[in-house]
């Protein structure tokens, strides 16, 4: 009993069944079909598979940005599968970083004010906020920077500041799709060095990738085809 | 976080200049016409309000009622204000204006000008009426009978800076007066606007002792009258004393004569706009015209808000990204509401700095003036107040264009970002459609009102009148002297073979005719009392002036009998009387007694705003002429000279030069007639040229909209453009595939605005008695135009994409 409380506590994902249907007027597509995973707090889990089986639209349910058509979502414990856009944009704010393959900094904005950004939303007092941003911004080599705007900045620059924007909330999860896909390997290692960082300090962290390489950073890959889990084993395990 | 919205904000406008030139110059121009529409409406809804006493003071304004015919009148008796006041305590106090019919020549030493706005007033006029004493003592100015007061513009013009208290001025008919007072010019805005104050306090005008004589007095009058009532006192307050006053000194005189008034009175302030259709009026507000220019503001400003709702809308794909990832990174809805309301409100306070400036420099233009006849002027220092409305229109813009594109974009949802995918993409291009729909329908509307206007105004000026009206020119003679002259003169121009012809009149059609009372024998052989226009003509006029004479015989100088006896008719007056047989009818006019001898075919005297009503013509005769001094210091006449439609300007000199030999003291000045007859239609004429040129901004902004949807659709199906051209599409194929849903739209809204401009201007056109009909081809027109225009921005937009080289088109991508 203990024991289950222990790992009920631990889990921060745990999907059965889940489903995503796309319907257009004609066709109805699978893009997701019957997908059970289970994530404990603290993992590194990389998710792969060829283009189309399903990767993204996962991520976008995990990440609380899209809904399932169909089956059960606990995150942190709680059913948020049939939340609405309402309901999920409290529990994203709080707890989801987000790192993206293109990495959607806002080029209005300079780099301070990016990542900045999710603390105003969050409603951190100003004060807070300028010290903490100039931390992270410190912790990913990006401090001399703070002042250019995007498009002043190499790619791999761009994604440290979208890393530094996913994590200056703290989140507990840090879902990242394909954050080396736009970058070359010297940058592409820079940032996956970072997430691995992140995880030893005890962020989960979700990572859809393509490269087999970078998959081998995580404790866990997911194996996805034509919407369905073909695999599940550590890369070792794998490689072994 | 302000400063967060702002800065993407400027940068969006650095970086889309297509797309900011095209919001902010038509919320610009739609500002600036509101201001100017605004600032006129201002004016003319709040006249004499900066009257201390207005809401205590009104006109006191009279209609008889002769065998049922009614006739208003702004005018009243010389006895009626101080009768009043001696047996009603309540009422307060009065004060009479008597104007001066016509303008009139002051001499000061050498300088002569005219002067239209010339009364004869009580002299407490200063204490009842607001106004900023220059110089002089406001108590006792016109106490005098040989004082004048005059406003500061008189001063100026004859005594420059030099104080003209204790100058004398003089007229051609009274005596030297002396400006005993100066008052500061009336603000525009007041209905009742003067120059030149005589004194009232002259025994010709006193008022009789003899109470007989007083009643026999209430019968007539030419005087302005107000009254000043205790607080509180409601217009309608007033029949009870009007029922006992015309009981106590009118209903005896009135049964006998089988006809009756009664007055009413009309609070100062809503005099300009509720006081219509009198007789003597002074000219008012038209208060549908007032509507009709709010309307106009309002569709103009709609028409620029809609560029701004489809443009921000149109681009929704563009910033799906950037909405979702605002979402993603935790933008709550109401965050992301507020930062395109602030988009939205920053471009209209951007557009107001601009609509300033515009109103500013449009308000300098002596067109704009003249166009709404009225000066107006934005002073943000000396009106501060204006900035606080200012602001206001700016919010109000600000929120009307920016509520629907701020709900549309923050209910993006944050996969949008990731996918690009947006649901409600194809609603918000129906809407967006819809909206053009609404612009286009404003457009064709104002276009198809300003056609039909212009319709009747041609229509107006090229109807038959029952008279001629080419080539007519039309001279004042002043002076009992020069009147008599008329034969003398007459013979000296007729030399000229280019004066066809000369008649005189005391007034000319378009001028406006007195109306008597009068008897006239019916087909029974009774005499009954009826109210006719009249006017004593030379024995040619109606000759002269191209009347048709239908059954009887003119004047002729033969009949010693028709001088002052005899009576020529219209149509209407043999209408009103039933009679089978005119001539010969006794008839009695004025200070005519007589008989008809002739009837002429009816002819329009007055605008073609109301039909011919009853008119009888006397013969003109030296003896039989009964001026009253006291009413018309100056008798004037006009001398009508018929000429040759060739060499005008040498005929004119030749006249002038003649005219000098006569009458050297008055400088020439003459009027067409056919131009006397167009100024009866300004308010139209104006009216008309508003609405034109605001048809045309309003299609200039909605067409700058379309060009930057047309932009932006264009874009947007770059690489659909460049695989048509590769499958072998033709430029002008790509043109029309790009327009026609535009041109669809143009025709949808050409029918509903067809409807609505029909409805609207037929409204308009009851004002008139003569109207042209509604022609069909009007809409169809407009619409064409409209369309034609609309067309031209699409394909001006889309040719050089749809001629450009299909490999750039598709390396878009």
């Amino acid at each position: 009993m203990a024991n289950r409380e222990w790992e009920q506590s631990m889990m921060i994902i745990e999907t059965e069944n889940l489903k995503k249907l796309y319907r257009t007027e004609e066709v109805e597509t699978t893009a997701l079909d019957g997908v059970n995973i289970k994530i404990n707090e603290g993992e590194f889990v990389s998710i792969m598979g060829p283009s189309g089986c399903g990767k993204s639209t996962l991520m976008h349910l995990l990440g609380l940005i899209d809904n399932p058509s169909g089956g059960v979502y606990k995150f942190q414990g709680e059913d948020v599968a049939g939340y609405s856009e309402r309901q999920r944009a409290p529990l994203r704010k709080a707890n989801i970083g987000f790192v993206f393959q293109s990495f959607n900094l806002i080029d209005e904005l300079t780099v301070f004010e990016n990542v900045e950004l999710p603390m105003i939303y969050n409603k951190t007092p100003a004060s807070e906020r300028k010290p903490r941003v100039e931390a992270v911004l410190e912790k990913m080599n990006m401090a001399h920077r703070m002042n250019h705007f995007p498009l002043q900045l190499s790619g791999g620059q761009q994604q440290r500041v979208a890393v530094a924007r996913a994590i200056v909330n703290n989140p507990n999860l840090i879902l990242a799709d394909e954050p080396t896909g736009n970058l070359d390997s010297e940058h592409g290692e820079e940032v996956m060095k970072i997430l691995v960082h992140l995880n030893e300090e005890g962020t989960t962290i979700i990572m859809v990738t393509h490269s087999e390489e970078n998959a081998a950073y995580g404790a866990r890959v997911i194996r996805l085809l034509d919407g369905r889990i073909v695999a599940e084993n550590s890369p070792e395990k794998e490689y072994a | 976080m302000f400063s967060n919205y702002l800065k993407i904000i400027l940068h969006k406008l650095y970086r889309e200049k297509l797309y900011a030139l095209i919001n902010i110059s038509g919320l610009a121009i739609a500002i600036a016409c509101c201001v100017i529409l605004g600032l006129y409406l201002r004016s003319e809804l709040t006249y004499d309000r900066y009257q201390v006493n207005h809401e205590r003071i009104f006109r006191l304004e009279r209609e008889f009622n002769i065998n049922g015919k009614i006739n208003r009148y702004a005018i009243n008796s010389t006895v009626i204000g101080p009768m009043l006041k001696e047996d009603f305590p309540e009422i307060v106090d009065y004060v009479r204006l008597r104007p001066n019919l016509q303008s009139i020549l002051i001499r000061h030493g050498n300088n002569a000008y005219y002067w239209d706005r010339t009364f004869i007033a009580d002299d407490n006029i200063f204490s009842f009426f607001t106004h900023d004493i220059i110089h002089g003592n406001p108590e006792t100015a016109l106490v005098d009978p040989g004082s004048v007061a005059v406003s500061e513009t008189f001063a100026r013009t004859y005594f420059g800076d030099e104080n003209p208290m204790g100058q004398t001025i003089s007229t051609d008919t009274g005596g030297p007066r002396t400006i005993t007072l100066v008052f500061a010019d009336q603000p525009e805005n007041t209905h009742l606007k003067y120059d030149v104050l005589y004194s009232y306090n002259h025994d010709s005008v006193a008022i009789p002792d003899n109470m007989t004589a007083r009643r026999e007095n209430l019968w007539g009058g030419y005087d302005f009258t107000y009254l000043l009532m205790p607080e509180g006192f409601q217009a309608g307050d007033f029949k009870r004393i009007n029922d006992a006053f015309y009981s106590r000194h009118a209903a005896e005189q009135g049964r006998a004569a089988g006809t009756s008034f009664r007055t009413w009175l009309t609070p100062l302030a809503d005099i300009h706009l509720d006081s219509s259709d009198l007789e003597y009026d002074v000219p008012g507000g038209n208060k549908l015209y007032l509507y009709g220019f709010a309307a106009v503001a309002v569709f103009i400003l709609l028409v620029a808000c809609i560029n701004y709702m489809n443009l921000a809308t149109a681009r929704a794909a563009k910033r799906a990204k950037e909405v979702g990832m605002h979402k993603i990174l935790g933008a709550g809805r109401g965050q992301l509401i507020m930062q395109f309301l602030g988009e939205s409100l920053c471009f209209t306070f951007i557009a107001l700095l601009f609509g300033i400036v515009l109103v500013e420099i449009a308000l300098q233009m002596t067109l704009v003036t003249t166009l709404l006849d009225k000066p107006l002027s934005l002073d943000l220092f000396r009106e501060p107040e204006l900035l606080a409305w200012l602001a206001g229109l700016g919010l109000l813009i600000g929120t009307l264009a920016g509520v629907y594109p701020a709900i549309y974009l923050s209910s993006m949802l944050p996969l949008s970002a990731l996918v690009g995918s947006n649901k409600n993409a194809k609603a918000n291009i129906r809407f967006r459609e819809g909206l053009v729909l609404v612009q286009f329908v404003i457009s064709v509307g104002v276009i198809a009102c300003t056609l039909l206007m212009a319709a009747q105004m041609r229509y107006v000026s090229s109807k038959s009148l029952g008279f001629n009206k080419e080539n007519l020119a039309m001279i004042r003679l002043q002076g009992l002297e020069l009147i008599d002259k008329i034969p003398t003169m007459r013979n000296e121009l007729l030399k000229n073979n280019r004066v066809l012809d000369i008649t005189s009149a005391p007034r000319i059609m378009g001028q406006g005719f007195p109306t008597f009372g009068g008897q006239a024998e019916n087909n029974e052989g009774e005499m009954v009392t009826i109210t006719t226009h009249n006017s004593s003509v030379d024995d040619n006029f109606i000759d002269a002036m191209g009347l048709e004479l239908i059954a009887g015989r003119d004047f002729s100088k033969k009949f010693l009998s028709d001088s002052g006896a005899n009576f020529v008719v219209n149509e209407a007056v043999v209408r009103m009387m039933g009679w089978t047989e005119p001539v010969g009818k006794r008839f009695q006019s004025g200070p005519f007694t007589g008989r008809v001898i002739g009837v002429v075919k009816d002819f329009n005297f007055k605008s073609l705003h109301s039909p011919v009503e009853p008119f009888v013509l006397t013969q003109y005769v030296d003896k039989t002429r009964r001026i009253p001094a006291e009413l018309l210091p100056n008798p004037t006449r006009m001398l009508v000279l018929k000429i040759a439609g060739e060499n005008i300007r040498e005929t004119l000199k030749f006249i002038e030069e003649k005219f000098a030999e006569f009458d050297p003291t008055h400088p020439f000045e003459f009027e067409f007639l056919d131009d006397t007859l167009s100024r009866l239609y300004l308010s139209e004429q104006r009216l008309m040229k508003l609405i034109g040129v605001f048809a045309g901004i309003c299609i200039f902004i909605a067409c700058m909209g379309l060009f930057g949807l047309a932009a932006f659709t264009t874009e947007q199906r770059t690489k659909e453009i460049g695989i048509r051209k590769v499958l072998g599409a033709t430029t002008a194929q790509i043109i029309f595939m790009l327009s026609r849903g535009i041109l669809i739209l143009v025709l949808i809204g050409s029918v509903v605005a067809s409807l609505m401009a029909w409805y609207a201007m037929d409204e308009w056109l009851a004002g008139f008695a003569y109207r042209t009909e509604i022609n069909p081809l009007v809409f169809l027109l407009s619409a064409t135009l409209a369309a034609a225009i609309a067309f031209i921005t699409l394909a001006l937009q889309s040719l050089k994409t749809a001629r450009s080289n299909p490999v750039q088109a598709l390396r878009y991508e």
